[in-house]
């Protein structure tokens, strides 16, 4: 790949941040070295994934599919928070009720996730997408995290309100943001436009740790001064 | 079988069809309208879903369907109207490559189906008012959803999309089905799973495909035939403890089936 690079985007910046360089060599053996046979030409188990006929196309779909039981159940959890769906019946019981569904697609979800990570490591670790659909996971779990320590301490309260108080419908809100960013970086991931060795910001080189990759970082200004 | 087999004399149409407005315009932003599609289907297949599940005695079970579907029949209607308008506006940008593609038509044909079954059958059914013309439309509907399984069947390259729609139907009664017949159906499901696995890789050899064709087509029906038998009897128990009747519940499942089919049909126009 890096040979394809035209002369005046090779790469500027090479020097990466020491955790950066051994996250990337565990990714670089993951894809490259693990299970490969003794051969020469022979795949490892990541290339042999994703070069599979069909199973790699099966698990992005199958992938996509158990987003809809997941995020489909979890924005009529968060509507119902916010007073918008479902308010004749408490939250209670939708909790209780849902959750599960919600939990066994997330499972589906997250067994497909790793499994579509594993064929192209080096990718997704280079990929300002995927490493903003990771913050806004994070930050969904800390939605979650403050949910169950803070509001549902109080929640017979406002367990049958059609229109629960604010703070509750604020944390449906933000639940709602945040998987719908997440849904939407994951879409993004399949798109190119800040792909390591094209000219781009300092900024986004460095987001994206750039410098290490195999492309290495093409800073915007030294192709166009 | 794609639309350029069906309808040839199109084709100037159909590369016309990118020039008009708004079609460039969404082209040039077409992931931003890829997403708004794909939150319009899972917005549509949650809601419809938790209905469907709530007459197979899944999910809200303490409240009455009526109210379950009541409590989300908005977001269906939103989510069937905001697929639609994103999904013409995209296929008009991307008209071409969708013309040539089986996966589409398969996805425009089931998008039809749950189309009807959404608007014209789901509601007399969950609010237990079925009209005269309620089983003309869920006719109408199966009818469409079949021939929407038959596209992607028959599609060569794209037919192993239709695995989708047998694993969602398969885990659907996985969670329908109670008690030890749970553990006898998901190992029933396991082992023609692996008996899959181990003749598309250790029986016959990668470069026999008619061979694996054959396997998977077998073992496929077989997994069909095991998941739909389940669901028969397990039914069976749901009328006898005053749930809904077979049609209804065949309702059910094709209305989160249909679905399925088409965000399947939908993922596998990129693939092949």
């Amino acid at each position: 790949m890096g040979s394809s690079i035209a002369p005046h985007h090779r790469p500027l910046l090479n020097s990466g941040r020491g955790a950066s360089r051994v996250i990337r060599s565990f990714l670089v053996w993951l894809q490259t070295s693990l299970g490969k046979g003794p051969e020469e030409y022979d795949p490892s188990w990541s290339e042999a994934l994703l070069g599979s006929l069909n199973f790699w196309g099966l698990l992005e779909g199958t992938h996509l599919i158990s987003l809809m039981l997941f995020a489909g159940v979890m924005l009529v959890i968060d509507l119902r928070l916010m007073g918008v769906a479902l308010r004749t019946i408490p939250n209670s019981i939708i909790t209780r009720r849902l959750l599960p569904l919600v939990l066994g697609g997330f499972a589906i979800m997250v067994i497909t996730g790793v499994a579509l990570f594993f064929a192209k490591p080096l990718d997704y670790y280079h990929n300002i997408w995927f490493r903003l659909k990771l913050g806004f996971l994070v930050l969904a779990g800390l939605n979650i995290l403050w949910f169950h320590l803070v509001l549902h301490r109080h929640q017979d309260q406002w367990d049958a309100l059609e229109r629960p108080p604010t703070a509750v419908r604020l944390s449906g809100l933000a639940s709602l943001t945040v998987w719908l960013l997440v849904i939407i970086m994951g879409r993004f991931i399949a798109y190119n436009w800040y792909e390591c060795g094209k000219p781009q910001t300092a900024f986004i080189n460095q987001v994206q740790s750039c410098a290490t990759s195999e492309q290495g970082a093409v800073l915007i200004e030294a192709v166009h001064p | 079988m794609t639309l350029s087999d069906l309808f040839p004399a199109l084709q100037p149409f159909v590369a016309h069809l990118v020039k008009v407005w708004p079609a460039y315009h969404i082209k040039a932003n077409f992931a931003i309208w890829e997403v708004f599609h794909i939150v319009s289907i899972l917005t549509l297949g949650g809601a419809s879903a938790l209905v469907s599940l709530r007459m197979l005695g899944i999910g809200l079970v303490e409240r009455p369907i009526e109210e379950t579907y009541r409590g989300v029949s908005r977001l269906i209607a939103i989510g069937v109207v905001l697929t639609t308008i994103s999904g013409l506006l995209i296929g008009m940008a991307n008209a071409e490559r969708l013309y040539d593609s089986a996966a589409f038509l398969a996805k425009f044909i089931a998008l039809i189906g749950g189309i009807v079954l959404s608007f014209k059958v789901l509601g007399p059914v969950a609010l237990g008012t079925p009209r005269s013309d309620t089983r003309l439309w869920a006719g109408l509907g199966l009818g469409l959803w079949a021939l929407s399984v038959l596209v992607l069947a028959t599609g060569g390259l794209v037919t192993p999309g239709l695995l989708h729609v047998l694993s969602a139907g398969s885990l659907i009664v996985l969670v329908v089905v109670q008690g030890r017949a749970r553990w006898l159906y998901g190992a029933g499901c396991l082992v023609i799973l692996g008996s899959m696995v181990l003749a598309t890789h250790l029986v016959f050899k990668p470069e026999d495909m008619a061979s694996i064709d054959m396997a998977n087509l077998a073992l496929s029906g077989l997994w069909f035939l095991w998941v739909v038998g389940f669901a028969v009897v397990r039914g069976r128990t749901i009328i006898r403890d005053g749930g809904p009747d077979r049609f209804a519940q065949t309702i059910a499942y094709a209305q989160i089936l249909v679905w399925v089919t088409a965000a399947a049909g939908g993922r596998w126009i990129a693939f092949a």
